[in-house]
């Protein structure tokens, strides 16, 4: 039982790594269709897998810390084996994971259909998900690192999926290297580790730990916690390294949902919860984790209020849900951690995918300002969206409350212990659900309540909008050299049709644009580029993806819902000794916070109080809108404090080098050329004229003795005689 | 034969020889020459054959005259073979079941043998590659044939 | 007359056909003379091999190169004459290079054997015929020699042939 176990275990990541191959070398022989049906079958087989491995495990036929490794690589003393490792939250989050990507692989055959590098997309997320299924499995750091760069080099490749265009660029490189910031402290993290305790395998840690087998000072327990937490603030975009995630949104939906919910940001809260032994052994550690989860949920939440793009609004909230996560890991709330982990896994990728749905139905238009109205017009997706959203904003019966309120109780339950810092982020916890449950209505109203505002002429702050009008310039140069750059002009090839429908829609690309251009800046008052048609329901593959994971972000909660079966969760997951107790009063109060903030959130955008729309117009609430649109100036302060200096430096660094490096080395290359020069002059007269006279000698002696070879016979022997006469004569002088 | 006389030289006299030694030697020499019945005499003719030899080999156009003073060159060598032999052919041998003794060995005449075996070949074959020459080119003479010329 | 004596006139009777032989050899512009006078020296050689105890020497002398090589070589000069008339000149013009050259080594040939002391002493041995010795050791102690000049001399044989034969 045991190896079928673990060969199973084993299938897991091999599925979708097989299909990435097969894939990724015949792609371009295989019909789209075959590279789809392939990857999707591998999940949905995949997710057979966790499901009976979940099954195995809660049925306790494998032991509750399963653990297998085969030896990897071995140097010297080092031995780096290839090990699993499969607790219950291991096996919970395959389950997670697999659903969500085998939910995102079935989505994106309906939203990719048509589109470029079909195939390769397809590829790159089985490649993804791969990396995310064997992070989860892996025991040993090594191990876990290597999946955790792979997963980098992923979120780079699909964020940049539409590299011809600038933004997308832009935010690939961003998020590379932003991740790549906090990897770094992570692998001197593990280096840290290796040197000082040699427990670098996750199932050794709570021994190591807890009971006190290896004896580290408590600053370099900290300092190691510490190092290991900024992979995971890197990773899973928290407050200082959290620019890169919205910057992210250039990417495809699906791949924004694969980010968001089943595996870049998941993995570094999984990460803090796998290394959990070292990051609870430090106050300072579970402190900083803490305040910097509540920030990071705080500000983005707050942000999240003010975004116009669909995405971006998830984006921001992704963040803020993450930030919880980290909240609770730093008040010692594992299980609430984990839950809330799963869940938000859940339900984000729901909104995102609901979200796609609704960005292809308006032919990529991401816009909040030109949606609305489409609950008629799109049943299924509205419904699904609905209820991941009201999980999200922790409405009662909805997932997403249980694991809402069980973090809030646990940042509770930690400020009651031992006070400090942790009052204050209880505070702003439930502050943020409040906030979360207001953009969360708006983005509703905004998007499904009223009417169709994308059949009618667009408003003006969406026409002036800077953000959105250097994104279209961009867009305008894809549709203008479309064809140079490999065909990405079927991405958009809908618009051009939409605006044929316009009276002076010509056949002239140019010309059409220029007049786009024109009627977007000079005269918004004429009619827009109508769409012909309005937007209708996806098809069924996008429709079962959001069902199902609609159905997990409803009912997943039951599994932990506070007063029914918080035991059987507990029982589940926990961390160190069960504490059972459910805290009635944190589980009133979010709940008022979550209705308050929906009830507000209605008041403001979809009653339109007149109370509300003065206070939007007060000259302090425009200010914080302004610091808000911006984001908090994080992307400037970064460009121009960070960046900034770096490129000085590096150009500084440029000019040292071209004006005195380079000088120097010219300096010596000059004079090994003069001295070239030299000694090409004393080659060609002194040793080449040596070797010349040497040849003239051969010649002058030539012309001496050649005529002895006169040929005739008779020459031959007077010499013949003349050497007998000479060898006479030497012996008789000598 | 030049290189014969080498190693006799190097043999007999250890010490350089002057021509002003032999010039003054000559006188005995002379007139010992023509009472004498020795090895000198033998050797001395025999050196005049091989330079009238060479002389003719140097200075005759036809080439059957050259092949005739080769003749004369060989037949010198040979008058010098057999004249060592007759007075330094005593050889210590030590035949089967006997004591060490000196016995005449003809070994110089025997070389001759040889020397004139070769020649007869030699004059064989010679006149043969002339008759050859002087079918292909009308002429006996030495000097038309120049090929090995550089 | 003392045997000494008679060895000694008969010496000069031969060295007189030597010295006259050869230089007829060389000098003479008929080819015709030449040959004959070649046959007067190598008489003389056959002599002085008789005066020096080796009769087997002076008999096949006489008849090797007086009875065969000769008759070749002036059947060759029979064959070849009508080409080269005596009324040109029979030597080229290395004649006085020459001249002094042969001169000069053979005064120094008889420098070195004026030079060389000599020692010797006149064996009765000498005076018996050795023709007997002559082929004991032929065909004993340097029977491989004289097996290797028959496949020379059949050699230049088939050699002879091939070269003088007409190319038909």
């Amino acid at each position: 039982m045991e190896g079928l176990f673990h060969s199973l275990v084993l299938l897991i990541p091999a599925l979708p790594l097989f299909s990435f191959i097969f894939i990724i070398l015949l792609g371009i022989y295989i019909k789209d269709r075959a590279s789809h049906l392939i990857a999707t079958w591998a999940m949905m087989v995949t997710i057979v897998l966790a499901l009976f491995i979940f099954y195995e495990k809660i049925t306790g036929k494998v032991t509750e810390h399963f653990v297998a490794s085969w030896e990897w690589v071995r140097v010297g003393d080092l031995s780096i084996p290839f090990a699993i490792y499969i607790d219950n939250v291991a096996s919970l989050t395959l389950v997670m994971v697999t659903i969500t990507a085998g939910m995102i692989h079935l989505f994106s055959q309906g939203y990719m259909k048509g589109q470029v590098r079909y195939s390769r997309f397809f590829a790159l997320i089985s490649l993804f998900t791969f990396a995310m299924l064997g992070a989860v499995i892996a025991d040993h750091l090594i191990n876990f690192y290597i999946f955790w760069e792979v997963m980098g080099f992923c979120s780079y490749a699909l964020i940049g999926f539409y590299f011809e265009k600038r933004s997308a660029q832009l935010a690939m490189k961003k998020a590379f290297i932003v991740t790549r910031i906090g990897d770094v402290g992570m692998l001197l993290g593990i280096v840290l580790l290796y040197f000082t305790t040699g427990t670098v395998r996750f199932s050794e840690m709570p021994s190591a730990f807890l009971q006190g087998e290896v004896s580290l000072p408590m600053s370099l327990i900290t300092a190691i916690g510490l190092l290991l937490f900024m992979g995971a603030v890197g990773k899973s975009a928290q407050f200082p390294l959290h620019v890169w995630l919205p910057d992210a949104m250039e990417g495809p939906t699906p791949v924004s949902a694969l980010i968001h919910a089943a595996t870049m940001v998941s993995a570094g809260v999984y990460f803090i919860v796998r290394i959990y032994p070292i990051i609870s052994a430090s106050e300072i550690t579970l402190l900083v984790v803490a305040v910097i989860g509540g920030i990071t949920a705080f500000i983005t939440a707050l942000v999240g209020l003010v975004m116009k793009d669909i995405k971006r609004v998830l984006a921001y909230s992704t963040m803020s849900q993450l930030g919880f996560m980290f909240l609770a890991l730093g008040s010692l709330g594992y299980s609430a951690g984990v839950f809330h982990l799963l869940n938000q896994a859940y339900f984000k990728a729901g909104l995102f995918l609901g979200a796609g749905s609704v960005i292809m139905a308006l032919h990529h238009e991401q816009d909040m300002r030109r949606m609305g109205g489409l609950k008629a017009l799109m049943p299924i997706t509205y419904v699904t969206f609905l209820a991941c959203s009201l999980s999200l904003m922790g409405i009662p019966p909805f997932s997403g409350f249980w694991s809402k309120d069980e973090v809030l109780s646990s940042v509770f339950a930690r400020a009651v212990e031992i006070g400090g810092l942790y009052p204050f982020l209880f505070v702003l916890g439930e502050l943020t659900a409040l906030i979360t449950a207001l953009y969360m209505t708006r983005l509703l109203i905004l998007s499904f309540a009223g009417t169709c505002r994308f059949v009618a002429p667009p408003p003006p702050d969406y026409l002036f909008d800077k953000e959105r009008l250097n994104r279209q310039q961009v867009e305008w140069e894809i549709k203008k050299y479309g064809k140079s750059l490999g065909g990405l002009a079927t991405l958009y090839q809908e618009e051009p049709a939409a605006s044929s429908a316009t009276p002076d829609g010509g056949g002239n690309m140019k010309l059409e644009l220029t007049k786009e251009l024109t009627s977007n800046i000079g005269s918004h008052h004429e009619s827009h580029s109508q769409p012909a048609h309005l937007p209708k329901e996806s098809p069924w593959v996008v429709c079962t993806a959001l069902i199902v994971l609609a159905f997990f972000a409803t009912f997943f909660g039951f599994i932990g819902a506070s007063p029914i079966s918080i035991h059987l969760w507990h029982k589940l997951v926990h961390f160190g000794e069960l504490h059972e107790s459910v805290n009635y009063l944190v589980l009133a109060i979010s709940t008022i916070m979550a209705f308050s903030g929906l009830v507000i959130g209605y008041l403001i955008w979809g009653l339109k109080v007149s109370f509300f729309l003065k206070a939007y117009n007060h000259p302090w609430i425009k200010a914080v809108e302004h610091v808000l649109i911006n984001k908090y100036f994080f992307d400037d302060f970064y460009e121009g404090y960070i960046v900034k200096p770096v490129v000085w430096l590096a150009k500084a660094f440029w000019a040292f080098d071209i004006r005195v490096v380079d000088m120097l080395v010219n300096v010596v290359g000059s004079g090994a050329k003069l001295f070239a020069y030299a000694y090409a002059w004393f080659d060609l007269w002194v040793v080449d004229g040596l070797v010349n006279l040497a040849g003239y000698i051969w010649l002058g002696i030539k012309w001496l003795i050649r005529p002895m070879q006169s040929g005739y016979l008779q020459h031959y022997m007077l010499l013949i005689l003349i050497w007998a006469i000479i060898l006479f004569v030497y012996r008789y002088l000598f | 034969m030049v290189l014969y006389l080498l190693i006799l030289l190097q043999e007999t006299g250890k010490e350089a020889y002057t021509i002003l030694e032999a010039v003054k030697l000559l006188p005995d020499f002379l007139h010992s020459f023509f009472i004498e019945f020795g090895p000198r005499q033998f050797f001395t003719v025999s050196a005049f054959m091989f330079c009238v030899g060479f002389y003719g080999v140097i200075v005759r156009k036809n080439a059957i005259a050259v092949l005739m003073s080769t003749e004369l060159m060989l037949n010198s060598v040979n008058v010098l073979f057999v004249a060592f032999n007759r007075w330094w052919g005593m050889k210590l041998t030590r035949a089967a079941f006997t004591s060490i003794e000196n016995v005449y060995s003809p070994v110089g005449q025997i070389f001759a043998i040889f020397v004139i075996i070769v020649a007869a070949a030699e004059a064989a074959v010679g006149l043969a590659i002339i008759l050859a020459l002087y079918r292909v080119r009308k002429s006996a003479n030495v000097e038309d044939v120049n090929l090995m010329r550089w | 007359m003392s045997a000494q004596t008679l060895l000694i006139i008969y010496w000069w009777i031969f060295t007189l056909a030597i010295v006259f032989g050869s230089i007829g050899t060389v000098s003479f512009r008929s080819l015709y003379h030449s040959a004959l006078s070649l046959i007067t020296a190598l008489a003389g050689v056959a002599g002085y091999f008789l005066l020096l105890n080796a009769e087997f020497l002076a008999a096949a002398q006489v008849i090797i190169y007086i009875g065969a090589v000769m008759v070749l070589v002036i059947s060759a000069v029979l064959v070849a004459q009508n080409l080269m008339g005596q009324e040109i000149t029979q030597t080229n013009r290395l004649v006085l290079p020459a001249l002094i050259g042969a001169g000069t080594l053979f005064l120094l040939m008889v420098g070195a054997v004026v030079l060389t002391g000599f020692v010797f002493e006149p064996q009765s041995y000498a005076l018996k015929s050795n023709v007997k010795q002559i082929g004991w050791s032929l065909m004993s102690t340097y029977v491989l020699p004289f097996e290797i000049a028959s496949v020379l001399l059949f050699m230049a044989l088939m050699g002879a042939i091939v070269l003088a034969r007409k190319d038909d």
